[in-house]
């Protein structure tokens, strides 16, 4: 059944051959097919015994001979090719199976040479020719009994642990062995009725199991046994036609006989084709998975030159998987930086391959497309071990199309701005009814009254900040931080900062104190007003966790190409289970909640997002009763946040 | 939208607003005058421009986002009019984004106060100061 898979975002229609369905290989669905394989060989074989017969110039004699000899041949191959299947697939019943056929190959043999050759001086007598005929289906009919005693056996749990050292095996042959020996010598009429017998109740099982519906389709494998079952029903024939002696009827049965050993070796070869099949289907089938996967994979070697690549790398590429085999995969595969398109992309895949560890790409990333195009992209690498030693034998590259996630960004980023906007425009003109109201503009204002305005101005500064604080961190989530620098002189910029905390200071009797450098700091090239909200979050935290009367000390160094700056306070400290977590949105440790001071809990995650989108970083000590202290290190050349151009919108 | 009440008061000065927001209309009429200014208030372009042609103003606050005709469109036709040659137009509004300020300034307005960022009292002294140079 051919798929056409149609990739909709470029409507390439790929072909792929997937014979049979996902559940069930092909064979496994053809079961008409199989049966006329059997029909023919059965025809064949007839067609080949009317020769026999029908031609003049053979005796007698000679046909049992050659028929003899045939089956030889078979029971040959078919055990060869039985043990052949047991040592590739680990089935043990093949083993058995085996052994059955080569047994009997070995005691027809001696069958054919006890006929041919005198032994010991005198023609052998009759008996001994029959007893070897029959010995040898007796042989075969009691591992085949032995070995479908071992498939049932191999499906109990309760036996797994004897399974597993193999030694049942053992135990299983010598059963056979023994069997075999007893019913041998046990008698004649015995030797005779026996493989009828084990013929008849394995007929039997197949036919039970059959309307059980157990043996389905499914089990094809099972087809060998089936074959063999069918088989040995013959011999059911040999037990009237043994008594007889007419060489018409000896030679039917020995034709009966090889028969049944082509059957066998058909249902074997027809074992190993669908084998074959399943593993080809199973090629086929990983294969079409792969192919059709939305993403663009490609694998390399330890060279990072190019193994595999399926229909998406192609099409991304526009290079088929035979112009890329085995070359660089730069070659066809050039990223680029998404904000900064100069700076060199890593080569992963070779750090990949040394390092042996997973890489996930984050940063905005740009696939080259033709025609100058690119496409953002999301890549993800990981090594690939060769599973006997361990170590690394290929790197597999994940690259997926980030277009909709994009789009999907710059929608809610719109959002959020007309949102912010239609938020902040209404919470300004309260702001501004409030100051009239507080200013005394409207009239005057009596003590309880003026009180309760305060408290609602209060609410309401919180509600712009916090509005002005989703924006912010939305803006950060998307990495959609722009900066507008300028060239700042940290200490008034601090000073600036402390003065406008004045109020707030006041308010909590909190003393600050800006320990100037001894030698003047360089002023550096730094968006000011996010500097400024860095200080102001960092500070008004000082103040308000902080104790009444209490403390806070800032510092200011030059440490080398850096700038330092600490925040002590002599506050709440953060608590131990806290610490973790301090820099992340919307957190709040417990005991600033506790005390009745507001806060958003966004003001650290911005600070952090700022201060190491610079190229600095952010730490802290503290000591739960104790207080803080922040150590911001910034460097005197900081980056800047560079916005994402891809995504700007014009209104 | 309001219908501007000149006054025969002429030590006052006047400042002309175009605003469509009614709740920021009422703050501009009550505190302007409380500052002693005469005030009028329009709530769309056509309005201010209907304005300029009877009276001329002191100074001109401008919002962006108005109905009919917007805050650049009618920063575009003010600027043409003789009259207003000496009067300043500051635009008032809560768009903050760079290409907005570059196009109003590139548009000829004397000034960009963004209402959102500042509290009143901040405002009234930058009206004060761009009425006394």
């Amino acid at each position: 059944m051919k798929e056409k898979v149609n990739l909709a975002q470029n409507n390439l229609v790929l072909e792929n051959n997937l014979p049979g369905n996902w559940t069930t290989p092909p064979s496994l669905v053809n079961i008409r097919e199989r049966l006329l394989i059997y029909l023919f060989v059965f025809i064949t074989m007839i067609l080949l015994f009317l020769l026999l017969i029908l031609s003049p110039k053979l005796s007698n004699f000679v046909i049992p001979l050659s028929l003899d000899n045939a089956a030889i041949v078979l029971t040959l191959i078919a055990g060869i090719m039985a043990l052949i299947k047991y040592f590739t697939r680990h089935d043990s019943k093949y083993l058995f199976i085996g052994y059955g056929l080569l047994g009997a190959t070995a005691i027809n043999l001696y069958h054919d040479l006890i006929i041919s050759l005198p032994l010991g001086g005198k023609a052998s007598s009759e008996e001994s020719i029959r007893f070897s005929f029959l010995a040898s289906d007796l042989f075969l009919a009691i591992w085949f009994l032995i070995s479908y005693l071992v498939w049932k056996f191999d499906r109990l749990p309760r036996f797994h642990n004897f399974r597993s050292n193999k030694a049942y095996y053992f135990y299983f042959s010598v059963a056979g062995i023994l069997i075999f020996l007893v019913f041998l010598f046990l008698s004649n009429y015995f030797l005779s009725f026996l493989p009828f017998v084990i013929a008849g109740l394995l007929f039997i099982v197949f036919v039970v199991n059959l309307l059980k519906g157990y043996w389905k389709v499914k089990y094809f494998e099972h087809s060998f046994l089936i074959a063999v079952i069918i088989a040995l029903c013959y011999q059911v024939f040999l037990v009237p036609l043994s008594q007889t002696h007419a060489d018409y009827w000896s030679v039917i049965i020995h034709f009966l006989r090889t028969f049944s050993y082509g059957f066998i070796l058909t249902g074997l070869l027809m074992s190993m084709y669908v084998a074959f099949e399943e593993v080809e289907w199973g090629k086929n089938r990983m294969n079409v998975v792969v192919q059709n996967i939305a993403d663009a994979v490609f694998v390399t070697d330890t060279w990072a030159a190019l193994v595999l690549a399926n229909a998406k790398a192609e099409i991304l590429t526009g290079h088929s998987v035979k112009e890329m085999t085995g070359n660089y995969y730069k070659n066809f595969f050039k990223f680029k930086y998404d904000l900064e398109p100069d700076k060199e992309y890593p080569s992963f895949v070779e750090q990949v391959i040394k390092t042996r560890k997973n890489q996930i790409l984050t940063s905005p990333t740009l696939l080259s497309l033709k025609r100058g195009k690119s496409l953002p992209v999301s890549l993800v690498a990981s090594p690939i071990h060769n599973e006997k030693k361990g170590h690394v034998i290929g790197c597999i590259v994940t690259i997926h199309d980030m277009t909709r996630e994009k789009e999907l960004a710059v929608a809610k980023d719109n959002f959020l701005s007309i949102a912010a906007h239609q938020l902040r425009t209404p919470l300004g003109s309260i702001r501004w009814n409030l100051e009239m109201l507080l200013n005394q503009d409207m009239g005057e204002l009596t003590d309880p009254v003026k009180q309760t305005v305060e408290q609602i101005a209060g609410s309401n500064k919180r509600l712009i900040d916090m509005v002005n604080d989703l924006l912010n961190v939305s803006r950060i989530d998307q990495n959609r931080v722009s900066d507008k620098p300028q060239q700042i002189e940290i200490q008034q910029l601090i000073n600036d900062v402390i003065k406008e905390l004045q109020p707030l200071s006041f308010q909590h009797q909190v003393k600050i104190n800006f320990i100037s450098p001894k030698m003047p700091i360089p002023s550096i090239l730094i968006d000011p007003q996010r500097l400024r909200e860095v200080f102001q979050n960092l500070l008004s935290n000082a103040i308000k966790y902080n104790k009444r009367n209490g403390n806070v000390t800032i510092e200011l160094e030059e440490r080398g190409d850096m700038l330092e700056i600490t925040i002590k306070d002599t506050g709440l400290g953060i608590p131990e289970e806290d610490k973790a977590k301090i820099f992340t949105k919307f957190f709040r440790a417990i005991n600033a909640i506790s005390s009745a001071t507001e806060g958003s809990g966004l003001g650290l995650f911005v600070v952090k997002s700022y201060v190491e989108g610079w190229g600095g970083s952010i730490d802290f000590e503290s000591e739960e009763g104790k207080g803080t202290k922040f150590t911001i290190v910034l460097p005197k050349h900081p980056k800047q946040h560079a916005l994402d151009h891809n995504l700007i919108q014009k209104n | 939208m309001d219908t501007p009440t000149p006054t025969q008061n002429t030590n006052k000065k006047l400042i002309l607003v175009a605003e469509d927001d009614i709740y920021y209309a009422n703050i501009y009429k009550i505190k302007l005058a409380k500052e002693g200014y005469d005030v009028a208030v329009v709530g769309n372009g056509d309005w201010a421009l209907k304005f300029v042609k009877e009276r001329t103003p002191n100074l001109i606050l401008l919002d962006l986002v108005m109905p009919i005709k917007d805050g650049f469109e009618t920063l575009k036709e003010l600027k043409k009019m003789e009259t207003l040659k000496k009067t300043k137009i500051i635009v008032l509004s809560s768009l903050g984004q760079d290409e907005d300020i570059k196009r109003a300034h590139d548009l000829g307005a004397d000034g960009y106060i963004i209402k959102t960022n500042i509290s009143i009292g901040e405002l009234m002294e930058k009206i004060k100061s761009y009425l006394s140079h």
